[in-house]
């Protein structure tokens, strides 16, 4: 009877113990998970600081050396059209997020909440188009795109993204229309808001973590985009970054230090945009609207 | 002062008649409930009404007007919904005053409904919260609030109650009823529960199979079923129903089946008789309208005590004769000597005896 308390507590310690260690391990996988993750971009940068001389040097150093250089971050919009490949791409990605987010919207919206003839059909065909590889597309669009003349330009390859990206930025945000309730709408249509109205200050606010994702999808896939760039823009003043940057690759040589910089460089709009949306990316905006 | 009028009103689904040809009119001030099992089309009913759902068929009349083509903004409406809807990304007050806002009220008029609204409904010290920090029935008020703060024409209410646990419904309702009284405004309220509908409603209208089975008052409607569904649907434990025949029995009719021996009084066979012939009828009772009585055998209704289910301040005896059963409301005194397969016979309060059809169930009215 009398140990009966402190067996009791030796069995809760023990537990106790094996959480602990459960956490230790648990907190030891996610660092080495980050640590696969961010080497790459860690070492992207510490190539881009590194004097030319001791780019190869055996065995690799992994700490940025003493004598880092920071002068190619200026040097290479001296040396490269870099500048104007960036503000190419931030047009391009840009114009294409907004775009296919808004397109999107809309379509996903009807077919979301209207009933009407192919409805299913569009959904099919939303789908289907997912299925060809780029390069399949490529070509009867470069075709295309020659006839028309939309080759060589910036709005031109903003269509070609356009084309790919606002099926996927429908189903994607259609899957968001559909867990939103549509009894949130029907109230507001009945305290007096029209449909559009109803879309929005009700439908629109409560999918803005699904717009921010679309947005974030769609810029990144544009701005890392080389496929179709390389083909459809010619002209080294209308290429964007990704094209820019695989015009480094040199036949005889390649700037390995030039490279990381403009890697580095290029990585930062898209992290930005990243940052900025990153609030919106909550889960339970619709909590507690309706039950059930 | 608002009307609404319903003529003929249908609603087909895929096929599927959902509201079938339904006719009501609503007078002014009313609280109308509609009641019946799910699916029966009271919800389409109440959509309809709203302009959610399109009629295929029938006129809305909304105060003298033609309402079938007027979108839900313009039919001057509130609704609370069974799931609340409430805007989530609004605070309490943005919830309550959606519908002022949008109608361009000031902000100082806005301001001063919000504050009345939330002192009569308690939501005073809510108003900064967003729904996903209120419990349930704060929720089912706010849904309430955001009904009644512009004094529409008519309420309509999709089982408003049916998320709130037992003990907040009892409460809820008498609000609502207390609100409704007090505001008078007209109002069309949707629940399968047959309790809330006899203690809400001024007018009850029994739904089933997308028709209106009844319309009428809660007493009426208790008393008098129009057929054998509402005699079932209306009242916990239902009428209970017995099959039996006209028979002759020393020189007097009785109304004879198993367990079944009544005396039929001669004015109720003038208008029986024609009716069901030698045929089979359903005789119908409710349960408290019989007691006990051992000389009742031959004169009354029989048979073995079946189950004995004790509510505390009564029980729940049912009895069964072969093909007939019938549940007896008594004391728990005196239920309490009662043991399972006794015989028992109880005599039937003959003006409380109801006739119904056997084929197609429904009520033959006597005198």
């Amino acid at each position: 009877m009398r140990n009966a308390p402190s067996a009791r507590h030796g069995e809760a310690f023990l537990p106790n113990l094996s959480r602990i260690a459960g956490r230790l391990a648990l907190a030891a996988l996610i660092l080495i998970l980050c640590a696969i993750a961010v080497f790459p971009f860690y070492w992207m940068f510490v190539t881009s600081i590194r004097p030319s001389g001791q780019l190869f040097a055996y065995p690799p150093e992994m700490l940025p050396s003493a004598n880092s250089v920071f002068s190619t971050y200026v040097t290479i919009f001296q040396d490269t059209a870099l500048g104007t490949w960036l503000w190419n791409s931030i047009r391009v990605a840009l114009g294409t997020a907004i775009l296919a987010s808004f397109i999107g919207a809309m379509m996903a919206y009807s077919l979301s909440r209207f009933r009407f003839q192919g409805r299913g059909f569009t959904e099919y065909l939303l789908l289907a188009t997912q299925m060809f590889p780029g390069i399949l597309l490529a070509m009867p669009m470069y075709v295309l795109f020659s006839k028309i003349g939309l080759l060589n330009s910036l709005p031109g390859l903003t269509v070609a993204y356009l084309a790919l990206l606002v099926p996927v930025a429908t189903s994607l945000l259609k899957t968001f229309f559909d867990g939103i309730p549509v009894a949130l709408e029907e109230a507001s249509l009945i305290d007096g808001a029209s449909r559009i109205g109803t879309f929005f200050r009700i439908t629109l606010p409560l999918s803005l973590p699904g717009l921010a994702s679309t947005f974030l999808f769609c810029f990144i896939i544009a701005w890392d985009e080389y496929l179709f760039a390389q083909m459809f823009v010619r002209q080294p003043g209308n290429w964007t970054v990704s094209v820019g940057l695989a015009s480094f690759s040199g036949e005889y040589v390649t700037p390995w230090d030039q490279v990381m910089t403009a890697a580095t460089i290029v990585t930062l709009p898209a992290a930005i945009v990243f940052l900025f949306l990153q609030r919106y990316l909550v889960h339970g905006l619709t909590a507690g609207g309706v039950k059930g | 002062m608002s009307t609404a009028r319903l003529e003929q009103l249908s609603k087909q689904y895929d096929g599927h008649l959902a509201v079938d040809r339904i006719n009501l009119d609503i007078a002014d001030g009313e609280f109308v409930v509609f009641v019946g099992p799910s699916g029966c089309g009271k919800s389409t009913t109440l959509r309809m009404i709203a302009g959610l759902e399109r009629a295929t068929g029938g006129e809305i009349w909304i105060d003298g007007k033609p309402a079938n083509h007027v979108s839900p903004r313009d039919r001057d409406i509130a609704m609370v919904f069974q799931n609340y809807a409430l805007y989530p990304h609004m605070t309490v007050a943005q919830n309550l005053s959606y519908a002022l806002r949008l109608r361009n009220w000031s902000r100082a008029d806005i301001d001063r409904r919000v504050t009345e609204v939330a002192r009569s409904l308690d939501l005073a010290p809510l108003l900064h919260r967003k729904p996903s920090q209120l419990s349930g029935g704060q929720r089912q008020r706010v849904a309430l609030g955001r009904a009644i703060i512009r004094e529409p024409k008519l309420f309509l209410m999709d089982e408003p109650l049916s998320n709130l646990d037992a003990k907040l419904r009892v409460q809820t309702r008498a609000e609502i009823t207390r609100l409704q009284r007090s505001l008078g405004i007209t109002t069309i309220y949707v629940t399968h529960d047959q309790t809330e509908a006899m203690t809400m409603g001024n007018k009850i209208v029994v739904m089933n199979g997308g028709r209106i089975q009844q319309a009428d008052t809660p007493q009426q409607l208790y008393q008098h079923p129009a057929n054998t569904f509402v005699a079932q649907f209306i009242g916990t434990p239902p009428m209970n129903l017995l099959r039996c025949r006209l028979e002759p029995q020393d020189g007097a009719i009785v109304a004879r089946g198993a367990g079944v021996n009544i005396p039929i009084r001669l004015e109720s066979l003038t208008v029986l008789r024609p009716k069901v012939g030698d045929g089979e009828f359903l005789i119908g009772f409710r349960p408290e309208d019989i007691v006990m009585d051992p000389g009742a055998a031959a004169n009354g209704v029989t048979g073995s005590a079946d189950v004995i289910e004790g509510l505390g301040h009564e029980s729940l005896v049912s009895v069964k004769e072969g093909e007939n059963a019938f549940i007896a409301r008594m004391s728990p005194e005196n239920a309490a000597p009662i043991r399972l397969g006794d015989r028992l016979s109880f005599s039937v309060n003959p003006d409380r005896l109801r006739f119904f059809s056997a084929e197609s169930g429904e009520a033959i009215r006597v005198p």
